[in-house]
């Protein structure tokens, strides 16, 4: 009768402070350099200690250079936040993920790869894309700054239970369709402020065949449909991912906390706030056209006629007319929605099958999420793969996905991205222009040198 | 250590765009900083720049005005705090809009930034008033009204009910809120599985 919101929520009420909030525990912190300094500060202000340090965890993933990453990084700022989580960790105890562990990466990579994100817990971090880990189970949301300073002196918040929406997918994706067109073609149906209040279910045929990684790209983009959290129910493909991963349970005690993860799972009777069903046979390789990640239309599709001037003026587009055929200038691959071991994969398979090469004058970038990401890549030769065919293989990093390391669009460039915001200035240039799409669309637009449909490529 | 806010007066503007994200109100590049202050001179700093003296923030008219009126879905994408402190420090100290971002709301009120949702057709209401020269606005947190100009124009808004209760009881510390729950977190924390683990053996080294 409950839904694994309901179920999760309930085991983790601290207190009920009655109007509809509860001051909620926290079983996983994760913290990195950008939205932690003040605060630290606040704590220290206070004389306040951690009160569960080792059920917080750091890594330095925004500001991280992907070229060169030699102490003391060149950009002064950029050295002096990676030196005040540094001591921060240190001081409180905290364990931290540095640059060259093997285990550095972009947060809501790393949580996952390690098996620190587990079904049925609750998930904060100082990042709005903490939605990820609901690929899980768990139900991960991102904080402001004083939430940090709240959950690193109590464990705790004080937050509003959403409702549930269940977002049913149903059916089958065409060739060439991902989990990224899935999220996107939600977002254009449900718009970006639909979710405001809600956290989304996401269930369905669909969703069921997903691997953990397209369920962590799918819960990834929650947020830009205004969806604070959003998650999948566990099942066996769940258990199986978290099988041999450094934080799970091993032997016996594995299997018993399998049994346990998959009864968070939201009861087949369970009642929702609201309900939506997607034919996904309909879905077809997304691409965003405007400045919020709701303005997409499918491939070959028009931008609407009733699109805002101030996002065709922005892009440089006109509507009524394609995108298809628009031609780019930088192509991105990486970042938390499409930075994953699955994502490279792809990437590359689609490079060699079709013996791609990057289009004359496109800036082509892949960053993977993570060292261990890339280390698992060189295991499959990608990097050599990726190279061949033009593209710059990075360190790992949030990179280009809203460019607080060096790795920035120029003027009004027009990138292709398997990043997560469109929006205006996302990029690093307040004119640049981005375009969101799939990997499998990335390679096919920077090989064209033009907006390209991957479906005439061979899979 | 907070203070009761019970009421907002004063002269209202509007800078009416939907979906303002938190990119816009701060880009990325002032994030690289290890304090929140300084932020308010760079508040829509890019937007502001494109504009060229005509945008809302930089208009003469507006300067000296402390409450904003906005579009739907303020504050959405990014959960960087950083965008309230910047409106915060620039003047802004209350914001009407027919929707909010659930982790803007949220920030808001650890920072004491009074932010209320009215019915989008009093929120054109409201917009008209203020474009016809009626910017002197009151918004009370008892009777959850907004008063604008010298006439009888009253609108009801809303906001998180806890947020409004701790804001006129002057108690939206939530951190000083969150630790008089005392040893009854760890009590809870007893209970669940997560707590047997540690995440400190991680970084003795690779592997």
């Amino acid at each position: 009768m409950k839904t694994l919101l309901e179920k999760v929520w309930a085991q983790h009420i601290v207190l009920e402070l009655g109007e509809g909030t509860d001051q909620l525990l926290v079983d996983t912190h994760l913290i990195h350099e950008v939205t932690s300094p003040q605060a630290f500060r606040m704590l220290r202000d206070r004389d306040l200690p951690v009160r569960f340090p080792h059920r917080t965890i750091a890594t330095v993933d925004h500001i991280v250079p992907t070229g060169d990453r030699t102490r003391p990084l060149k950009d002064v700022m950029a050295e002096t936040m990676l030196q005040h989580l540094e001591l921060n960790t240190r001081d409180f105890n905290i364990p931290f993920l540095s640059i060259g562990s093997g285990k550095q990466g972009i947060v809501h990579v790393v949580g996952p790869e390690l098996g620190i994100t587990q079904p049925g817990t609750v998930i904060v971090c100082g990042d709005s894309h903490t939605s990820t880990h609901g690929a899980f189970g768990a139900i991960a949301f991102g904080i402001g700054t004083t939430q940090v300073a709240c959950v690193l002196a109590t464990q705790s918040l004080l937050v509003e239970r959403p409702k549930v929406r269940r977002i049913e997918i149903t059916g089958k994706l065409s060739k060439g369709v991902t989990a990224k067109d899935v999220i996107l073609a939600i977002i254009q149906r449900l718009g970006i402020k639909g979710g405001i209040g809600f956290a989304y279910e996401y269930a369905g045929s669909v969703i069921e065949h997903m691997t953990m990684e397209e369920r962590m790209t799918l819960c990834n983009m929650s947020i830009e449909g205004g969806a604070r959290c959003g998650y999948v129910n566990p099942d066996a493909t769940t258990i199986e991912y978290l099988r041999g991963k450094h934080f799970s349970p091993k032997g016996e005690a594995f299997e018993a906390a399998a049994d346990q993860w998959l009864s968070f799972a939201s009861d087949p009777d369970a009642e929702y706030d609201d309900d939506v069903t997607i034919d996904g046979s309909t879905i077809e390789p997304m691409v965003t056209w405007g400045i919020d990640p709701g303005q997409s239309i499918g491939i070959t599709g028009c931008i609407p006629e009733d699109a805002p001037q101030e996002a065709l003026d922005y892009m440089q587009l006109t509507a009524g007319t394609q995108v298809l055929g628009t031609p780019i200038h930088v192509a991105f691959i990486g970042s938390c929605t499409n930075g994953r071991i699955q994502d490279l994969l792809e990437a590359a398979d689609v490079i060699r099958r079709n013996n791609l090469h990057v289009s004359k004058g496109v800036k082509a970038l892949v960053v993977p999420g993570s060292e261990a990401v890339a280390a698992e890549a060189k295991q499959y030769g990608l990097p050599k793969i990726f190279t061949d065919a033009g593209w710059e293989w990075r360190n790992a990093g949030c990179s280009m996905c809203l460019a607080m390391n060096p790795d920035k669009l120029v003027g009004d460039q027009l990138c292709v991205s398997t990043s997560n915001r469109n929006f205006k200035g996302r990029q690093g240039s307040p004119t640049g222009r981005t375009m969101l799409m799939s990997p499998a669309s990335v390679v096919a637009s920077a090989s064209l040198g033009c907006v390209a449909d991957n479906r005439e490529l061979k899979h | 250590m907070s203070t009761i806010i019970n009421q907002v007066a004063g002269r209202a503007f509007l800078h009416n765009v939907p979906n303002l994200d938190t990119d816009r109100i701060i880009p990325a590049q002032f994030l690289k900083c290890v304090t929140f202050e300084g932020l308010g001179e760079h508040v829509f700093h890019d937007d502001r720049q494109q504009a060229g003296g005509k945008h809302p923030f930089d208009l003469k008219t507006n300067q000296g005005r402390n409450i904003l009126v906005t579009g739907a879905n303020f504050g959405s994408g990014s959960s960087r705090e950083h965008a309230v402190p910047a409106l915060m420090q620039w003047g802004i100290e209350a914001i009407i809009a027919p929707s909010f971002s659930d982790i803007f709301t949220g920030n808001a009120g650890g920072n004491g930034l009074v932010c209320v949702v009215v019915e989008p057709e009093d929120h054109e209401y409201i917009c008209t008033s203020i474009e016809q020269g009626m910017s002197d606005v009151r918004i009370d947190l008892l009777s959850s009204t907004i008063h604008v100009g010298e006439s009888d124009l009253t609108f009801s808004f809303s906001m998180p009910k806890s947020m409004q209760v701790d804001f006129l009881a002057g108690t939206w510390d939530q951190i000083a809120n969150a630790l008089d729950a005392g040893n009854l977190i760890e009590q809870r924390a007893a209970t669940l599985p997560a707590f047997q683990s540690s995440f400190a053996a991680l970084t003795e080294g690779p592997g």
